[in-house]
């Protein structure tokens, strides 16, 4: 009887509560996620290996771009998977590139489509040279409304760190 | 011409809007397209690819400067491997860029920047073993390091010289679509100026339009009123034709009939048989010039289109026994004799026209036969579609190349034939025209020299049952002794009407107006009255309505010059019973006294009205049907004929008894003929018969039943009996 209600209890549990039991990483940390998040492993901060962003939720995006010619098929991490995963509570991605590029992305953008950080492009892992290891995806084809410089300019390559705000 | 000349504008004016129109569309279409393309995704692209590349190659030339700096922090160990190994990925990343995407730095046709970017390109990618051997080897030599410093350095260079090529490209691109924006911005701003144009036009051409049709619409109104005007005024003329028509018709016929009326007076005294051919002679004149007045009044009634035919029901053996009550004379007089055989026929229709027809045809028949016979046969058609009647006799024929040219007006078969024969040659026009305004057709089959049969056949309309005319006609009562008052304005005819009455026995007062008449009507001294209709102070209608109006039932007869259905018509809607036409002859006379004065004299029996028991019964209707019923129409139709012909024997042989003395023989013969009358209806005869043998019979008493006989006979003519097949014997 109270071992039932012990699973009841557990169950009842809310979801953040058990994002701050966020794993530490175990291979070389591909993003740093920092800010207004519940759930971290490294100081402040939330340390993503390549392993926990392929447990997130992955989608394939078939979509073309301004920087391919043809259709490319792009798959990797929902960033919102990603930002429930942190426990993300601000309304801003400052999302920042190794070069030191970054843009800021609405928060609102990962609810309205299903932006992805894309870990693979037609099959293959990006890597630095190839615009990786992280490539933040619009699925266009599926949103035609999306395809014009502003969101071209939140389509952020070779990612390093998202600081929510 | 102003009327037309605004037709024509208006006529422009929209052509000219039509043509605006298309304009105005062209225009628009235009205009939509460089809108379409000012704002098209195409140029916004293209924009967007410029201002990238720019982008593009400021970042290439960015990581080659960072690489540089980052070879040169390793060469004094100042950063990690892995560090350097970044810069040079970060910068290999940009190089896809140079080759592939929206936002590759390539531009087609500028070959020195292809040159320059295919150049940077290949010095990028040949940095990489270099770096993969540094991945691999986790270190590298200064001497390397200072290899790819220089490579490094060189890279930057280019680097530097493409962004400038880049931006230099892109600005004249930038130029070049201004320039493009600027020339679609005029082309714009063309468009619309001519769109306006093209709308103010259309609105001026719409005003234009507007006033024309205003003004049209005035000139049709006025052209309305032109034409109304035109019209009254051609309806005016038709009215002043018409009235000139009945006016001359009664103008002329008044003295001719004057003219005829004295002559046969004159004719009635004259004793000198040279003076009485003579007058012969200026008698049938006379009547030819009647009749040719009549048809030629009748013709131009015809061709003004005033036919007015009457829809009334009527019998046509009716219409074809009083045709040939009239052509019975003429024909006797040329020994002819006349057969005619119509089945009992209730038609709808204008009996006078059907009439004028068969008279016309029957009258021809009679003139243009010298000897022989004359025959008028009706027939329904079995279909019950057509009536035809057709009129054949035994004259002079007609040549087959005269037969087209017969029915046409002014035309007889040669001049001779008017010489010879007289008459208008209108006879057969009129004819003619007026079957067809009957729906009918009208034609001829002949053979010269052997006799003619014209016939014509119009549409079976029935009629309602009309009423046997029979028994208005079947009182007689001596002619002699009536009163009877003639109104008459024209002294001439007043003279020749009252002669010819006092001849015939009666007695005459004369009146010379309406309001005359209707004060001496008043006393209601007379049986008759013979009514003109035209008249100063008061007509011949009004004084009828004024004779009727005081209550009086006196028979009048009106006379009316010529034969227009609405005069007769006026004339029995007055209240008059009868009209007959002018001329004014014996015979009309007589048979209107005989058919009107049923009643026996008023001034001899004032008390006794209606007297109708003092005259006798003529003819015996019931008794004449019931024969009809038991022995059939054709078997009496012999029987008639056989007492006519056996009349004027028994005559004389009742005047030989008589101056021999045989009473018995002439009790004998009286006894057959009352005997013979009575079987057929003849109840006049038969009571006339009766009585001379009652009394002492003398010369006035044959005279007398001489009379009856002749009035019987004469009232067997004038109405035939209904489905009667007969032949009459000529008058003797």
């Amino acid at each position: 009887m109270f071992k039932m209600l012990s699973i009841v209890a557990l169950a009842l549990l809310p979801v953040p509560a058990m994002a701050s039991e966020l794993d530490p990483p175990e291979g070389p940390v591909v993003l740093q996620v920092t800010g207004a998040i519940t759930a971290t492993n490294q100081g402040g901060s939330a340390a993503f290996d390549r392993h926990m962003l392929e447990a997130l939720q992955q989608r394939e995006t078939i979509t073309s771009t301004p920087w391919y010619d043809g259709k490319s098929t792009f798959s990797g991490p929902l960033v919102s998977s990603l930002l429930e995963a942190v426990g993300a509570t601000g309304d801003t991605a400052h999302v920042t590139a190794i070069n030191g590029y970054s843009a800021d992305i609405p928060l609102s953008d990962f609810d309205a489509a299903p932006v992805i950080l894309a870990t693979h492009l037609d099959g293959d892992e990006l890597t630095v040279r190839s615009k990786g290891p992280l490539f933040v995806i619009y699925p266009f084809d599926e949103h035609p409304e999306l395809y014009n410089e502003a969101y071209f300019g939140r389509s952020v390559w070779q990612v390093v760190s998202i600081e929510v705000r | 011409m102003p009327r037309s000349a605004e037709t024509y504008l208006d006529r422009r004016a929209g052509l000219g809007l039509v043509a605006l129109a298309s304009i105005t569309a062209v225009i628009l279409v235009t205009i939509v397209t460089l809108f379409v393309n000012l704002n098209g995704h195409e140029e916004r692209a293209r924009e967007s690819v410029r201002e990238d590349a720019i982008w593009a190659a400021y970042q290439l030339h960015n990581e080659s400067a960072r690489l540089e700096m980052a070879i040169d922090d390793a060469m004094e160990g100042s950063i990690e491997v892995d560090e350097l190994l970044t810069s040079y990925d970060v910068l290999y990343s940009r190089t896809s860029f140079l080759k592939e995407g929206q936002y590759a730095v390539k531009f087609a046709g500028d070959s020195e920047i292809s040159v320059l970017s295919d150049r940077i390109h290949d010095a990028i990618m040949s940095l990489a073993p270099e770096f993969d051997t540094i991945a691999a080897t986790r270190g590298a030599t200064a001497g390397v390091l200072v290899s790819l410093a220089a490579r490094a350095a060189d890279i930057r260079s280019s680097g530097a010289e493409l962004l400038i090529e880049t931006n230099a490209n892109v600005n004249g691109s930038r130029v070049a679509a201004r320039d493009r924006a600027i020339a679609t911005m005029v082309q714009l701003a063309g468009g619309v100026g001519a769109l306006v144009v093209a709308f103010a036009s259309i609105v001026v051409l719409m005003a234009f339009q507007l006033v024309a049709n205003a003004k049209s619409r005035k000139a049709l109104q006025k052209l309305t009123l032109q034409h109304e005007g035109a019209r009254e005024a051609a309806e005016e003329g038709n009215r002043a034709k018409s009235a000139f028509l009945a006016t001359m018709s009664h103008e002329i016929r008044t003295p001719l009939n004057g003219i005829i009326g004295m002559v046969d007076l004159l004719e009635g005294d004259e004793t000198d048989d040279t003076k009485r051919r003579r007058l012969a002679t200026v008698r049938q004149s006379g009547d030819i010039l009647l009749e040719i007045i009549n048809d030629i009044l009748d013709f131009s009634r015809l061709e003004s289109g005033g036919i007015d035919l009457e829809h009334v029901s009527y019998r046509l053996e009716d219409v074809v026994e009083s045709v040939r009550t009239i052509v019975t004379d003429r024909a006797a007089s040329k020994g002819l004799s006349i057969t005619v055989d119509c089945p009992p026929a209730c038609l709808s229709g204008d009996p006078a026209r059907v009439r004028q027809v068969l008279m016309n045809l029957a009258g021809n028949a009679v003139k243009f036969t010298d000897a022989g016979s004359v025959s008028i046969v009706a027939v329904v058609e079995e279909t019950r579609e057509f009536v035809e009647v057709v009129v054949s006799d035994t004259g002079i024929g007609i040549p087959d190349e005269a037969k087209d040219r017969l029915f046409k007006e002014f035309s007889q078969v040669d001049s001779s034939i008017n010489r010879r024969y007289g008459g208008s040659g209108l006879g057969l026009a009129i004819c003619g025209r007026l079957v067809k305004s009957m729906g009918g057709e009208i034609g001829v089959t002949s053979r010269p020299g052997e006799g003619s049969a014209f016939w014509f056949r119009i549409p079976y309309v029935q009629g309602e049952a009309v009423p046997t005319t029979e028994n208005a006609t079947a009182y007689v009562a001596p002619i002699e002794r009536h009163r009877v008052l003639v109104v008459e304005d024209n002294a001439t005819n007043r003279d020749v009407a009252r002669q010819m009455l006092e001849r015939l026995g009666t007695e005459v007062d004369v009146a010379l107006d309406g309001l005359m008449a209707c004060d001496m009507a008043k006393a209601g001294r007379y049986d008759m009255v013979f009514m003109d209709m035209q008249m100063p102070i008061m007509d011949g209608l009004q004084a009828t309505r004024c004779i009727r109006g005081a209550g009086n039932p006196v028979a009048i007869v009106g006379l009316t010059a010529n034969a227009f259905v609405t005069d007769r018509e006026a004339c029995l809607d007055a209240g008059m019973d009868d009209f007959m036409t002018k001329p004014v002859n014996r015979a009309k006379l007589e048979t209107m006294l005989r058919t009107w004065l049923r009643d026996g004299p008023t001034s001899i029996t004032p008390s006794a009205r209606p007297a109708r028991e003092v005259g006798a019964l003529l003819i015996d209707v019931a008794q004449k049907e019931a024969l009809v019923e038991e022995i059939g129409p054709d078997l009496l139709s012999d029987i008639v004929s056989g007492f006519w012909s056996e009349a004027d024997k028994q005559l004389v042989a009742i005047a030989g008894a008589i101056a021999e003395g045989d009473r018995g023989a002439l009790d004998a013969l009286l006894h057959t003929m009352k005997g013979a009358a009575q079987t057929i209806g003849y109840a006049a005869v038969a009571q006339a018969a009766e009585s001379a043998r009652d009394q002492n019979i003398s010369h006035a008493g044959i005279g007398k039943l001489r009379d009856i006989l002749e009035a019987t006979r004469r009232a067997e003519t004038v109405s035939r009996p209904s489905g009667i097949r007969d032949t009459v014997p000529p008058a003797a």
